[in-house]
C-alpha cells in the first residue's frame, strides 16, 4: 500500500485484515470513540463525533436562517431566495395543503423540524463529517416522540380524550361485533407503530445511505491498494464511480426524507385538528 | 350499511350531513401507504401475539400461526374498510364544487361535504403517497 493510500485508509478508518482481505464496515461505524464522557444526575452522557456533527449542523442551519433573513429585500438575493423557497415549501405545500385552514400555529414547528432534519441529514455527504446524526436511531426517535406528543395533545385538546380514543378505536363502517377483533389492531397501529415507523423511516434511510457510501469508499481504497491484482484496475474505478453515484443519490434521500418526515407530521396534525365526525 | 353508519358516526348532526361513513379517512395521501403497512403489521402482531401467549399457556405451537393469519385477515379487512371506500363511490357534488371554485386552494377541497374525497384530490394524494 502506498503511503498516501495508507494515510487515506487511516482517515477512513480502514481496518486491516491479517489475511489481507477486504474488511467490510460494520455497525461499529455508528459507534465512534467517545470524545468526552460525563454524568449529570446519574445520567451518563457521551460526546462523540456524531454529537459534535449534530451541533455543527444545527449551528450552521441556524446561522443560515439568521443571516438569510436579515436585510430582506423585495428582490431576493441568493440566500434569501433559498430561504424563502424552502420556507414557503413548508408553509404552503406542507402545512397549508396538508393540515388545512388551521395550519398557522404549526408552521414554526414544521419549519424548525424541516430545517433541522435537512441540515442534519446533509451531514452525511459534507466532506470530513460524512455521517448524519439521523443515522443514529436516537435522533429520529426523539423527533418522532416530539411529534407524537404534539399531535396527540392537539387531538385531545380538540376532540377530548374520549372523542379521540373513540375515533381511533372505532373505525367507521365496522360492525360492532368485529370491533373486539379490530380495535386492538387499530390502537397498536395508531399509538405505537405509527410513531415508530416515522422514526424508523428517517433512521433507516440515512443509516443505509451511510453504509453504502462507506462500503464503496472503503472498497475503492482497498482495491487501489491491490492494484495490479485480480483486475483491480477495473473494479477500483467502478467502486469509485458507485461511491460518487451513491453520493448524488444521497442528496435525493437527504431532501426527500426531510420532506417526508415533515409531511407525515403535518398529516398527523391534520388528523388531530380536524372537526369531529 | 345503515347500522354501520349509526354505530360508527353518531356525531353526524353537526354542520352538515355526513354522506360517507368513512369520514375518518379524510387524511392526506402521504399517510395512506404507511397506514396500510402499519395496519397489516399491527394485525399480525396483535393476534399473532395473542396466539403466541396462548401457545405458551397451553404448550402448543398452533395458535401463533392461526393468530397471525387471523390478524392478517382482519388487517386486510380493516384496510379495505378504511382506505378502500373512497373510490367505490361515484363522484357527485363534491367533485363538481371542487372544479367550480379553483384547483389549488386548500379551502376548496376542505369544503367538500363531510370531508369526502373527490377524485381530483385522490389523484393529488396518490402523488404525495408515492414519495
Amino acid at each position: 500500500m502506498t503511503s498516501s493510500a495508507s494515510a487515506l485508509a487511516s482517515v477512513l478508518a480502514v481496518e486491516s485484515d491479517p489475511g489481507g482481505g477486504f474488511v467490510s464496515p460494520t455497525i461499529a461505524e455508528f459507534y465512534p470513540p467517545a470524545l468526552a464522557e460525563f454524568s449529570i444526575f446519574g445520567i451518563d452522557f457521551t460526546i462523540t463525533r456524531i454529537t459534535v456533527i449534530s451541533w455543527i449542523a444545527t449551528a450552521a442551519i441556524l446561522a443560515f436562517l439568521v443571516l438569510a433573513s436579515r436585510r430582506m429585500t423585495v428582490v431576493p438575493r441568493k440566500s434569501q431566495f433559498l430561504l424563502e423557497g424552502s420556507y414557503s415549501l413548508v408553509r404552503d405545500n406542507i402545512a397549508r395543503d396538508v393540515i388545512g385552514p388551521k395550519y398557522k400555529p404549526f408552521v414554526p414547528f414544521l419549519g424548525a423540524l424541516f430545517f433541522f432534519i435537512i441540515a442534519n441529514n446533509a451531514m452525511s455527504i459534507v466532506p470530513f463529517f460524512q455521517i448524519s446524526p439521523m443515522s443514529k436511531f436516537a435522533y429520529p426517535l426523539v423527533l418522532a416522540i416530539l411529534v407524537y406528543i404534539l399531535y396527540n395533545a392537539v387531538a385531545i385538546k380538540n376532540k377530548g380524550l374520549g372523542g379521540y380514543l373513540k375515533e381511533v378505536a372505532v373505525p367507521p363502517g365496522v360492525p360492532i361485533p368485529f370491533l373486539v377483533l379490530v380495535t386492538p389492531i387499530e390502537l397498536l397501529q395508531v399509538f405505537i407503530i405509527r410513531p415508530f415507523t416515522l422514526a424508523v423511516r428517517l433512521f433507516a434511510n440515512l443509516f443505509a445511505g451511510h453504509m453504502l457510501l462507506v462500503v464503496f469508499s472503503l472498497g475503492t481504497v482497498y482495491l487501489l491498494g491491490k492494484i495490479g491484482e485480480n483486475f483491480s484496475f477495473v473494479f477500483a474505478p467502478f467502486s469509485f464511480l458507485m461511491a460518487l453515484f451513491m453520493t448524488f443519490f444521497e442528496v435525493l434521500v437527504i431532501v426527500l426524507q426531510a420532506y417526508v418526515f415533515t409531511v407525515l407530521t403535518a398529516t398527523y396534525l391534520n388528523g388531530a385538528v380536524e372537526e369531529g365526525h | 350499511m345503515s347500522a354501520a353508519m349509526d354505530s360508527a358516526s353518531p356525531q353526524n348532526g353537526g354542520r352538515r350531513p355526513d354522506p360517507s361513513p368513512s369520514a375518518q379517512t379524510h387524511r392526506s395521501g402521504a399517510d395512506v401507504g404507511w397506514g396500510i403497512t402499519g395496519t397489516l403489521l399491527s394485525g399480525m402482531i396483535v393476534w399473532g401475539g395473542a396466539g403466541w401467549l396462548l401457545d405458551r399457556w397451553l404448550d402448543t405451537r398452533l395458535f401463533v400461526v392461526l393468530g397471525m393469519l387471523l390478524g392478517l385477515g382482519l388487517a386486510i379487512y380493516l384496510v379495505v374498510v378504511k382506505y378502500g371506500r373512497a373510490d367505490d363511490q361515484p363522484v357527485s357534488i363534491s367533485s363538481t364544487s371542487y372544479s367550480k371554485i379553483s384547483s389549488t386552494s386548500y379551502t376548496t377541497y376542505r369544503r367538500t361535504p363531510g370531508g369526502r374525497r373527490s377524485r381530483p384530490r385522490a389523484q393529488q394524494m396518490t402523488q404525495k403517497g408515492h414519495r
